[in-house]
């Protein structure tokens, strides 16, 4: 029970983070995190007690259910993919307008 | 059933294979297979319209898998439907971007490989595959945004690639509960599913959770009334060929997706939250683009008024509505694609953005305004064009009057908002720039269709109110006999006239003097951060509602 807590915690976390940060680094991060904490719930979830691991082994234990795991992995590499291609986009963000502030961007952009 | 598998895979892989192709070899004679490529996809496309009026829907299970957990592959008119988009929105952006855009290898390699994979969108059964292909698209036409290379356009796309991310985090959310709830992935199986949990119990459970954060996932993607901001963003920042393609065709995998969700979850009733929604969503899309003085953006926000017409007529799930929707959806991707693409020429000839800078295109180029005034005559529904087949069905969709009067309403904003828009075809003469032939070709393609397609639908149509498949059991029920007998008389045509002269009124006394407080309208940016936090309310309304 306590890591399901846990991992509603990192959530909520990385939700205030994202509508509160300034810095759009901090915002990809906090982006990051949370993709991170909701495939961590749901391995938590998945990963009852008293199953053996999804691998045939000699022992006649139950196995837990494969597909949640199976499918988080590919959230993880699709996580992975979107936090590297906004990172990419900061760079050519910070080329055009040197700065990471969200709200330094807003005034530039009014200004043009 | 051979042949629909050979469809459906090579719809799926023909533009992929060809991307990869082009990437691999880097040469101008490989970058002339997408011609090919196309045609076979019309090919394919036609062949599946035959088959599927023939045998009706089909599926299929991927790799031979038990079906509760593989992926499986459905294709149904839904789908057809946005088949036929797509395979016309590339033709018409491949020949719109191919004097400048054919060498380019990379370009070539993004949309052909966007192609397959909105192609394999349409057709998956399953929420997870949804969700893998959903954010596929969304980090492809994320890249095709930034594909200006200037800094507006590298901010719009993050703005759009992290919030629309941030919707399919919610929608990720949402389907894992939805699978340690059933058991299942699959869309089929899951409605029996949850119709049989909900008969057991009516108290607040998971499966509320479930539908709100799937809900408002989709809600992101079809830019509806709180959290739009990144459609006009990423609409006015992108090339006009990409944004007729964000318009035309990809804010609607929003609406697919709810097209394709609210039956599996038919136990939770939000019509009347759906209407009032759509609603809110074409008032705020009027509101800002009678205000905008960027031609691209009185667009933009005009796609968001329609996408919330759309929804309204979705909302009672009344057949003629559905009819109505589904001739809507296929003619605002061919006007606003047109309308788009003539703004992006303007654009790049003259150098000016601002509707009162340009002036006088129907003296210089008196051809291209013919088209663009064609495509605004359809999107205000004038009578003999395209948009009043399907808005005068639209107008009857709702349940009593009011709802009624309110489909006026956002008509007549339409008429304001296309009257300003309009003014850069008249006043004096600017210097003329020759425009790129390969434009005016995209350009008049889509153009002959919409001519074409207006024949087509009004048999259709006609048809299909003729046969029955209309059960009418709603308060107007004149309304189905109405449009079957009053398409062309006095009464329509005079009920265009009053609309367009009370619009020119109102955009003379009111709209035309600049006020300041449009200035402020203008102006008016939802930072990304208070989107976010609008998006949090905007889900705590919903599991308020259901």
């Amino acid at each position: 029970m306590i890591d399901v807590i846990i991992a509603i915690a990192v959530i909520g976390v990385a939700l205030y983070g994202i509508a509160t940060s300034k810095n759009i680094i901090k915002t990809i991060i906090c982006f990051n995190i949370l993709q991170a904490a909701v495939i961590l719930l749901f391995i938590v979830i998945a990963g009852t007690t008293g199953y053996d691991i999804p691998i045939l082994t000699s022992e006649n234990l139950v196995p837990v259910d494969p597909l949640p795991q199976a499918l988080m992995i590919t959230a993880i590499v699709i996580s992975a993919s979107v936090t590297a291609l906004s990172l990419m986009f900061f760079v050519k963000i910070f080329h055009y307008y040197g700065t990471s502030n969200w709200e330094t961007l807003i005034s530039k952009d009014e200004s043009q | 059933m051979n042949t629909m598998i050979i469809i459906s895979q090579g719809l799926i892989f023909a533009p992929i294979v060809i991307s990869i192709l082009i990437y691999l070899f880097n040469k101008k004679i490989i970058n002339y297979l997408v011609f090919p490529i196309q045609f076979a996809l019309t090919t394919m496309v036609i062949k599946l319209w035959f088959l599927l009026e023939e045998h009706g829907p089909f599926t299929y299970v991927l790799g031979g898998y038990n079906q509760r957990i593989a992926v499986e592959l459905k294709m149904d008119h839904l789908s057809l439907l946005f088949m036929m988009m797509a395979v016309l929105m590339w033709w018409s952006v491949i020949i719109y971007a191919w004097n400048h855009k054919g060498k380019d290898f990379k370009f070539l390699f993004f949309l052909m490989f966007l192609e397959g994979s909105f192609m394999a969108f349409l057709q998956v059964n399953d929420f997870f595959t949804f969700f893998v292909l959903l954010e596929l698209i969304t980090i492809i036409s994320a890249i095709l945004i930034l594909y200006k290379k200037d800094g507006i356009s590298v901010k719009a796309g993050l703005y759009y690639l992290l919030f629309n991310s941030l919707g399919m985090v919610i929608y990720f959310f949402g389907i894992m509960l939805l699978y340690f709830k059933t058991g299942t992935l699959n869309m089929t199986i899951s409605q029996s599913i949850i119709e049989q949990s909900f008969i057991s119990s009516h108290s607040f459970s998971i499966l509320h959770v479930s539908f709100a954060t799937i809900f408002i996932a989709m809600c992101i993607k079809a830019a509806l009334f709180p959290v739009y901001e990144w459609l006009p963003r990423a609409h006015t920042a992108a090339p006009a060929y990409i944004s007729a393609l964000l318009s035309g065709l990809l804010v609607k995998t929003g609406i697919y997706g709810l097209l394709r969700i609210l039956p599996i979850f038919n136990v939770f009733d939000v019509s009347d939250f759906l209407f009032y929604l759509g609603f809110f969503t074409a008032l705020s899309g009027i509101i800002f683009a009678v205000s905008q003085k960027d031609i691209k953006g009185i667009l933009a926000f005009h796609t968001i008024s329609q996408i919330g017409l759309i929804i309204m007529s979705l909302a009672y799930g009344s057949e003629i509505g559905y009819i109505g929707a589904y001739l809507h959806l296929f003619n605002h991707f061919l006007f606003k694609s047109i309308l788009f693409f003539g703004a992006g020429l303007i654009i790049n000839n003259y150098g000016y953005r601002r509707v009162t800078e340009i002036h006088g295109i129907f003296k210089t180029h008196p051809f291209l305004s013919i088209m663009m005034i064609i495509a605004i005559l359809s999107i205000t529904g004038a009578p003999f064009f395209i948009g009043f087949i399907s808005k005068s069905m639209m107008k009857y969709s709702g349940i009593n009057y009011f709802h009624q009067i309110l489909f006026q309403l956002i008509g007549l904003g339409t008429v304001i908002s296309f009257i300003k828009f309009s003014t850069i075809f008249i006043g004096k003469k600017q210097k003329k720039n020759p425009l790129d032939i390969g434009g005016i070709i995209g350009i008049g393609f889509l153009t002959s269709i919409t001519v074409m397609s207006f024949f087509f639908e009004l048999s259709w149509s006609k048809t299909l109110l003729k046969i029955g498949r209309i059960s009418w059991d709603y308060g107007l029920a004149k309304g189905y006999d109405k449009i079957q007998h009053s398409m062309f008389t006095i009464s329509s045509v005079a009920e265009f006239s009053i609309m367009a002269m009370l619009a020119y009124i109102i955009f003379k006394l009111i709209i035309k003097p600049e006020a300041k407080f449009y200035h402020t309208i203008r102006h008016f940016r939802v930072k990304f951060q208070d989107a976010v936090i609008y998006l949090l309310i905007f889900l705590a309304a919903v599991l308020n509602y259901i």
